[in-house]
């Protein structure tokens, strides 16, 4: 352990490599870079790095067998992927290997900033967050309120209605990653949400943007009316008077599968 | 194929026709000639009678010369080929050929054999017994009648004593026909049926080609092209429907069938589009979002350092807006490449009504709004996306909710069937006392962004509602009283099929 790495960005395109290189550097961080999966790997071996930040598409063997190597030799570094574009399948697919979160390109320098804080802060106080949220169970479901909750990976959460609605949250974990919330871009009745792509946008200081992907694919019905007088709901009960919106379903047999059915962690 | 049919149903018919004709000709003749036969054998009786009773008398006086007379007179009339009366003994007594008196009769002579053939003599016979027919010379057909004379107490005391009154028969009186008149019609029937069947044949068989032809062949033949022009490419190509029979029916589903093929064909081509487009996308947008990650992140960099208020920070501000408009442009292509077709299944619109119900119910309970249902029981499914409709009822519920407004009113939902020229249809109903809907506003409610709540409403909801009714086929129409409520009738195709009229068509067809 020679170098100190916070990130090890593996990319082969020359200018979003640099690009995010340079934005890492400003955060103060230790930057590594690797231009494929055996140059990462060479890294790793000789460092003990935070953070991974890797394509997807890749010359050789693909940033999803990055994950995984990474997953299983260096289970407290998190992996955080960057998508040529985002797709249902990608985003569910990145959750479901494993990674912290993924980031589709074109990013820019606020989005970037986000998903890596939340990624170190995640790394850096690791047992006390995975206690925060349980893995994937099938425990007996304790009360009503863990009643048919579906998460998203440690991101963001479902949890459906009698009625026939759902509505669509931030994970407990999420929020203790966050700077100072500022402001709450959520999309407006009407619209659709898809799975997998922006649920909703959290600004904080500095121009720091922290993206929330959806769960589910549906027609936005309402956002909580509560959430936009105190943002703080989000920060005090993510998983109960928190939620962020209501919405109908579209593909809901199809799309559950693709999740993970657990209750919340927190209370 | 066209002449293979034609001819084989000309032979069939030729034959059948052939057959019949020649059962009827054949049964015909034959029964003629029966009746011709039996009127002559009965004019012979007649006329054996006639002669037994005229020569009676004056063979009691034993006057032999008037008996020649008589038998003379009646030998000469036309069709009377002989006369002939002999003894028991076979000696001709009388005869109009006087040749013949005093000649002996052969007792097997056909004339004889009635009476003589079990060699003992029968002395009462049938008519028909009495009678036949046979060959005379130079093969002229004859009928001969036989007529015995009885002996009667008249004749054995009469002066003359002839006969003793021992004898029971005397003579036999035998009188011969001529069938030559018979024969001759007889052929000339036959010559007439030889000729009338052929003709009928020709006659039904040209008859029938005709029809064939016209009735059968012709529409054929125009099917036959048509779906030649639409093998050929053409999906545009319609039938025009003239008849009112199968052929009608037939070219009315070859029409919908073009129709259904075409909208398949489009749809096709419209996928396929879409699917190159999408392709052609994802590897545009995964090629621009690299050099334009590298916009975003130096532009934003150089933003960061330019001075104030100077003139290059507000040039950055425009490339940086401008790269993330990029951005935008991109997803947007994406999203679009991207859409999946929406998932239709079997839905009852009664659980669709109580889901919306159950979500807005809340919303209705606080403004103090009655919520009446009166929904059919086995409602038919209808296809579609449930989570769609339920939008489409919570939108008219919200709606209702809002045109009532806080100081309380009533909303009626209702759900039913109703049979329209294009099918069965479910009839969805809400109903609000509401404040109703200016005149000059209905045409507009359903246009995007059409809103009179001000800032409350965005205007989008009956836009949905009209964009999800539209995706199932359905239709959806609004009567309002202004002052006095609003009614929206949602009709959703149950089913959904291309023509669902040519089912009712062929269920009271006769076939
Ligand atoms: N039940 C009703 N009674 C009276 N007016 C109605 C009714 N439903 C709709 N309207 C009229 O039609 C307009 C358009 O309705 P629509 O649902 O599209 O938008 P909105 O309700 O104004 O806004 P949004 O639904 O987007 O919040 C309404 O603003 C209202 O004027
Ligand atoms: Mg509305």
């Amino acid at each position: 352990m020679t170098h100190r790495c916070d990130v090890l960005v593996v990319e082969d395109e020359l200018v979003v490599r640099e690009a995010a290189r340079k934005i890492l550097l400003e955060e103060n961080l230790a930057v590594a870079m690797a231009n494929d999966v055996d140059e990462a790997v060479a890294i790793l071996e000789g460092t003990s790095c935070r953070l991974v930040l890797t394509d997807l598409m890749l010359p050789g063997a693909s940033g999803f067998d990055l994950l995984g190597l990474t997953r299983k030799r260096w289970p407290s570094t998190e992996v955080v992927v960057i998508t040529g574009y985002a797709t249902v399948d990608h985003a569910v697919m990145t959750f479901r290997e494993g990674a912290f979160d993924f980031v589709p390109k074109p990013f820019d320098i606020g989005e970037l900033l986000g998903v890596v804080r939340r990624a170190l802060r995640f790394s850096a106080d690791r047992p006390a967050l995975l206690a925060l949220a349980p893995s994937t169970s099938e425990d007996e479901v304790a009360d009503e309120r863990n009643d048919s909750c579906y998460f998203l990976g440690r991101h963001s959460w479902a949890r459906l209605h009698t009625d026939g609605s759902a509505t669509l949250g931030v994970a407990e974990t999420f929020p203790r990653l966050l700077d100072k919330i500022e402001q709450l871009e959520l999309p407006a009745p009407e619209e659709h949400s898809r799975q997998g792509q922006l649920l909703a946008r959290i600004l904080a200081q500095g121009e720091i943007v922290y993206r929330v992907w959806s769960p589910l694919s549906g027609t936005v019905l309402a956002a909580n009316p509560r959430i936009s007088h105190s943002i703080d709901l989000i920060d005090r009960d993510p998983c109960g008077a928190g939620w962020l919106i209501r919405i109908i379903p579209h593909d809901l047999d199809r799309e559950l599968e693709l999740l993970d059915r657990r209750r919340f962690g927190l209370e | 194929m066209r002449s293979q049919i034609s001819h084989r149903l000309m032979v069939a018919v030729a034959a059948t026709i052939l057959v019949a004709f020649s059962l009827f000709g054949v049964s015909l003749i034959v029964s003629q000639h029966e009746a011709m036969t039996s009127e002559i054998e009965l004019q012979a009786n007649q006329l054996s009678e006639t002669i037994k009773s005229s020569t009676r008398y004056a063979m009691l006086r034993n006057r032999p010369d008037q008996v020649h007379e008589i038998i003379d007179t009646i030998g000469q009339q036309e069709g009377i080929d002989q006369v002939r009366i002999f003894n028991k003994e076979g000696k001709v007594s009388y005869a109009d050929e006087k040749a013949l008196i005093g000649s002996l009769v052969d007792k097997d002579a056909e004339s004889c054999y009635a009476c003589h053939a079990a060699d003992a003599p029968l002395e009462r016979l049938s008519m028909s017994e009495r009678t036949r027919t046979f060959r005379a010379n130079g093969g002229r057909r004859a009928l001969g009648i036989i007529n015995p004379i009885y002996n009667t107490p008249s004749c054995s005391e009469s002066d003359c004593h002839a006969h003793p009154a021992s004898q029971t028969v005397l003579g036999v009186l035998d009188v011969t026909m001529s069938l030559e008149s018979v024969d001759r019609q007889m052929a000339a029937n036959r010559r007439r049926a030889l000729i009338l069947v052929p003709a009928a044949i020709l006659a039904a068989s040209g008859m029938i080609w005709i029809l064939f032809r016209s009735l059968v062949l012709k529409p054929m033949q125009r099917l036959v092209e048509a779906t030649d022009v639409v093998a050929s490419g053409n999906l545009d190509y319609r039938l025009e429907v003239k008849r009112n029979d199968e052929f009608g029916r037939l070219d009315e589903s070859f029409n919908a069938m073009t129709e259904k093929l075409a909208e398949a064909q489009k749809q096709i081509l419209q996928s396929n589009k879409l699917a190159s487009l999408g392709q052609l996308t994802a590897g545009i947008a995964h090629e621009i979002n690299n050099p334009l990650t590298g916009v975003l992140t130096y532009s934003s960099f150089l933003l960061k350092r330019a001075p104030a208020d100077s003139e290059m920070k507000e040039d950055l501000e425009t490339v940086v807006r401008e790269a993330k408009r990029c951005r935008e442009i991109v997803k947007g292509l994406l999203d679009f490449s991207r859409q999946v077709p929406t998932r239709k299944t079997s839905i009852d619109c009664n659980q669709v009504i109580d889901r919306a119900l159950g979500i807005v119910d809340n919303q209705l309970g606080v403004r103090n709004i009655q919520v009446t249902k009166t929904l059919q029981t086995d409602l038919p499914e209808v296809t579609g996306d449930a989570n769609q409709l339920v939008q489409v009822l919570i939108n008219l519920l919200v709606n209702a909710a809002d045109a009532i407004g806080d100081q309380g009113g009533e909303i009626f939902i209702s759900s039913g069937v109703k049979d329209l020229n294009g099918g069965r249809h479910v009839e969805i109903k809400v109903a609000d006392t509401g404040c109703g809907i200016p005149r000059d506003q209905v045409d507009q409610v359903f246009d995007p962004f059409f809103t009179s709540k001000g800032t409350e409403g965005t205007g989008l909801g009956l836009a949905v509602v009209w964009g999800i009714v539209q995706e199932h086929g359905g239709a959806i129409r609004v009567d309002s009283k202004p002052e006095r409520g609003t009614t929206f009738t949602l009709l959703l195709p149950v089913h959904f099929t291309l023509r669902p009229t040519t089912t009712e068509d062929t269920d009271d067809a006769p076939m």
